[in-house]
């Protein structure tokens, strides 16, 4: 028998007819990645766990302070996160949300800069639609690039974000810059009229930028479910040969896209700016803008799960400053956040697959006790 | 035994959840023979073959080569034992050449540091030894469909296939490129190897096989010598009763409306793909194109629906001048179009069967209110669309993917009819679909006529364009070489779609290509 048992074939991976469920495997493959880097970080860190894990509850949920900077972080990268996610319906990857956050800034500072005593409710709205409107006009140029040239969008919009960055250093350094400081490249403060608060919620700080950031991506996510551009959205994201047969307008509906995946950007710039930083500078983003592309690649659309997909991805990035702590190198995080997305890979990769066992039947029927045991 | 019988199946089953694709299929192939596995769609065809090829792996079973039990790991591992698959869609590198593609993988030759033209030399001489040539410099994605399965079929051979699978290989072949891949079969088969010929197609695989074996519901039904086996008889087997046909009625065809002249138009690669073409359609008539795949009927049919703006010429319908207009344009004056490729143009795959049924309407004024889509006129639309093919109304949320081949055309039919109000242009609306899928819309396409619709009608199979239409042309190298009215002389179709003499067609091609 045992000789049988030999000759049976062995386990192997065969293709599924259609992929598995798609939430399942999702959730269960970024909360393997969540767990994963965790150990991987406090291995690496030599920080102790319990010590850790006080550190990272005070620092979301368990204290005040700790919950509205959490906050603070999940709005802008559910913002960065939209600026990736809507062109990526399309199939179009934007991973100039750095660039494109900085530029949102840099029109909202401007407009605090040429109207310092306006009062806020007026020099507000108007930082806000700056920013929109730098920060869209600032991703139209890869965009056209894109859909007029065939010019890859992944490397332009990369590039761009170079671009930006000298053009922060420039504005923050020698024309807005505070002369007093030394060391970090930073301008001054922006109006103190125009500095957002906090909404106290019991013991609790809600910041404006959060809220407001839930509403913007709620307004986008409904309007493209609701609206004929979010269906036109959907048939050229499934097939752009089927939508030119609808008749289309491709082109022009693929800028509109990175237009407004820019004005998301830029407006995560502003709220940054008015809530967090305060001042125009490269503070702005840490990495924010490609920490946004993860975020909208595990959410897999612009619905509630980019929310939560942000706020997963505050928590790691919080997670990485409490190990900093302990002595722990703070690109710690991006190593976190790199885990989580080769997690989430294997993740959708495996949903195609299945694993057989051919000689399974068989086997059973060789081991009478237990197939009579089930009869 | 392991002489006669390079490979056998032995019980092979094969489930997908409840379902059972393959049954405890038996199957011998002999040494020399050509063996046809006919099935309507869904009958277990190709899984058999992808079990057989180490695509999948039995549930139950075993596949012996050369009278020993072995285990497949891999299509690859299969093709080391001489069983190479020539897919039912061809697997090409579109954006590399013909010869590139031919040795991608292939360990043979030190591909990427090759100089180009020894590989094109090379892949040449390859092509005249299985006397399957074809432009080795072309990129894929500027090959006929014909010509990348020429090439799959020509890796497949140069990679030592002994047992040569072809699945649904003909659906895509010219009559004069059938003839060439029976000869191939016929060659291989002569040295001693075994061909096994998927297919659909009775005909063929009465002209071709040595033996031959049907499937239904997933089960080998019967296997049998060519000299038992007759059409009617294979039918039966194939469909488990009588074979439903489309019930016809001559009517009067009306006035005219489509005019089509001196157009021209063409192809991707900017070659003329057709020229100078004038048709009309009228009112109540089913026009028949015949023609041998590559003739440009894809062009015309694109051109007829707004898709592919022409160089030159006139379309009018109903009096109203659409050449050069958008394909909305083309919709609002009532033009329909099915077009070949239906899960890529016609309909987009992973969206809802809603947003499929409404797609050539959504911007329209009764399915919108101001910038949004109105939600409860779009299903009302849907459901009309999906209840006038019969379709199921409840799923209106499924993907289109998951729909098999014949509801994905119903549905695509059903939309395009409720557009058409006027004209109707189906590109080969019934390729791959089943016998009864295949009736049912050969009936829906009949009504449209009653009804007083002018169709186009683009087929590959002359049997049914002769069964269909009111009248037919035979289209040859962009143009209308001839029209047929009443009676139709088969052979003189045949003839047209051959060109006055076959070998100009030959030469024809060549200097193209040059």
């Amino acid at each position: 028998m045992i000789d049988a048992l030999r000759t049976l074939p062995a386990w192997r991976i065969e293709r599924r007819a259609k992929p598995g469920g798609g939430v399942r495997y999702r959730v269960g493959s970024v909360a393997i990645g969540v767990v994963l880097s965790t150990a991987f970080a406090l291995l690496v860190s030599d920080a102790d766990p319990s010590q850790f894990f006080e550190g990272l509850w005070n620092s979301t949920f368990g204290q005040p302070a700790g919950f509205e900077y959490m906050l603070t972080l999940t709005a802008s990268l559910l913002l960065v996160g939209l600026a990736a996610a809507i062109p990526l319906k399309l199939g179009l990857w934007n991973i100039g949300g750095d660039g494109q956050l900085f530029l949102g800034a840099w029109g909202a500072f401007a407009m605090g800069e040429l109207f310092p005593d306006m009062s806020s409710s007026l020099l507000i709205p108007l930082m806000f639609v700056a920013a929109a409107v730098c920060a869209a006009a600032w991703s139209i140029v890869p965009a056209i690039a894109r859909v007029y040239l065939n010019v890859n969008e992944i490397i332009s919009t990369l590039m761009f974000n170079f671009i930006a960055a000298s053009w922060v250093i420039y504005w923050a350094g020698s024309k807005w810059g505070e002369q007093a400081s030394a060391g970090s490249v930073k301008s001054e403060s922006v109006p103190e009229q125009t500095i957002l608060e906090s909404i106290p919620v019991g013991d609790y700080l809600i910041p404006i930028s959060f809220v407001f950031a839930v509403i913007f991506g709620g307004l986008v996510w409904l309007f493209l479910r609701r609206s004929v551009f979010g269906y036109e959205m959907s048939i050229i994201g499934s097939s752009p040969k089927a939508a030119t047969y609808a008749g289309m307008p491709t082109k022009r509906i693929m800028l509109i896209v990175f237009a407004l995946g820019g004005v998301a950007a830029g407006l995560a710039g502003v709220t940054e700016m008015l809530t967090n930083v305060q001042r125009y500078g490269p503070a702005l983003s840490n990495n924010t803008g490609y920490t946004g592309v993860v975020v909208a690649v595990l959410a897999g659309g612009f619905g509630p799960q980019l929310l939560v997909m942000a706020l997963v991805f505050a928590i790691i990035s919080i997670a990485g400053n409490v190990l900093t702590i302990t002595g722990a190198p703070s690109e710690l995080v991006f190593a976190m956040y790199g885990l989580t997305l080769i997690c989430a890979a294997i993740g959708q990769g495996l949903r195609h697959v299945r694993i057989v066992n051919p000689g399974r039947a068989e086997r059973a029927a060789a081991l009478p006790s237990v197939a009579g045991a089930a009869k | 035994m392991s002489d006669e019988t390079p490979v056998a199946l032995r019980g092979i089953t094969k489930r997908y959840g409840d379902l059972k694709a393959n049954d405890s299929v038996d199957l011998d192939l002999r040494k020399g023979e050509v063996h046809a596995l006919l099935g309507e769609n869904g009958a277990g065809k190709t899984t058999l073959m992808n079990v057989l090829s180490g695509v999948l792996a039995p549930d139950e079973g075993e596949i012996l080569i050369g009278g020993e039990a072995v285990t497949l790991r891999s299509p690859k591992h299969a093709l080391t034992l001489g069983i190479g698959v020539v897919h039912q869609h061809p697997r090409l590198v579109e954006a590399l050449t013909a010869a590139e593609n031919l040795f991608i993988g292939w360990d043979v030759v030190p591909g990427l540091f090759r100089r180009r033209s020894a590989l094109v030399e090379r892949a040449n001489e390859l092509g005249k030894q299985y006397k399957l040539e074809l432009d080795m410099e072309a990129r894929g994605w500027q090959l006929s469909i014909a010509d990348k399965q020429r090439l799959e079929i020509l890796r497949t051979l140069t990679r030592g296939a002994k047992v040569l699978i072809l699945d649904e290989p003909t659906s895509v072949l010219t009559p004069a490129e059938t003839q060439g891949l029976f000869d191939l079969m016929h060659r291989h088969r002569d040295e001693g190897e075994s061909v096994v010929f998927i297919s659909h197609k009775l005909r063929e695989a009465l002209s071709i096989a040595d033996r031959i074996t049907v499937m239904r519901h997933g089960k080998n039904v019967k296997t049998l010598e060519r000299s038992d086996a007759d059409v009617d008889m294979i039918t039966n087997l194939m469909i488990g009763g009588e074979v439903p046909t489309a019930s016809r009625k001559k009517t009067k065809a009306g006035d005219t409306v489509m005019e089509v002249a001196g157009l021209t138009v063409q192809d991707d690669r900017g070659d003329d793909a057709v020229r100078d073409l004038s048709l009309t359609l009228a009112a109540g008539e089913i026009v028949g194109v015949a023609g041998v795949t590559g003739n440009g009927q894809r062009e015309l049919t694109e051109a007829l629906a707004g898709l592919r703006a022409p160089s030159a010429g006139r379309i009018n319908v109903a009096g109203k001048v659409l050449a050069g207009r958008s394909c909305r344009a083309f919709v609002r004056a009532g033009v329909g179009f099915v077009p070949e490729d239906r899960l890529g143009t016609g309909l987009a795959g992973s969206e809802t069967i809603w947003r499929n049924a409404i797609m050539r309407r959504y911007g329209a004024d009764q399915l919108t209110r101001g910038p949004l889509l109105d939600q409860a006129a779009s299903h009302e639309m849907a459901r009309k669309v999906v209840a006038a093919v019969k379709l199921s109304a409840d799923d209106l949320e499924t993907p289109v993917r998951a729909l098999s081949g014949g509801h994905a055309q119903r549905l695509l039919t059903g939309r395009e009819m409720e557009v058409g109000s006027k004209v109707l242009i189906l590109a080969f609306p019934t390729r791959g679909l089943d016998v009864s899928a295949a009736a049912y819309l050969r009936q829906t396409i009949l009504n449209a006529r009653d009804r007083g619709i002018a169709v186009l009608f683009v087929a590959e199979e002359l049997d049914e364009i002769l069964e269909m239409s009111d009248r037919v042309v035979v289209m040859y190298e962009g143009l209308i070489n001839a029209e047929f009215e009443g009676e139709v002389d088969r052979e003189a179709v045949g003839r047209a779609m051959g060109g006055v003499d076959r070998s100009a067609r030959g030469g024809a091609r060549t200097e193209a290509q040059a």
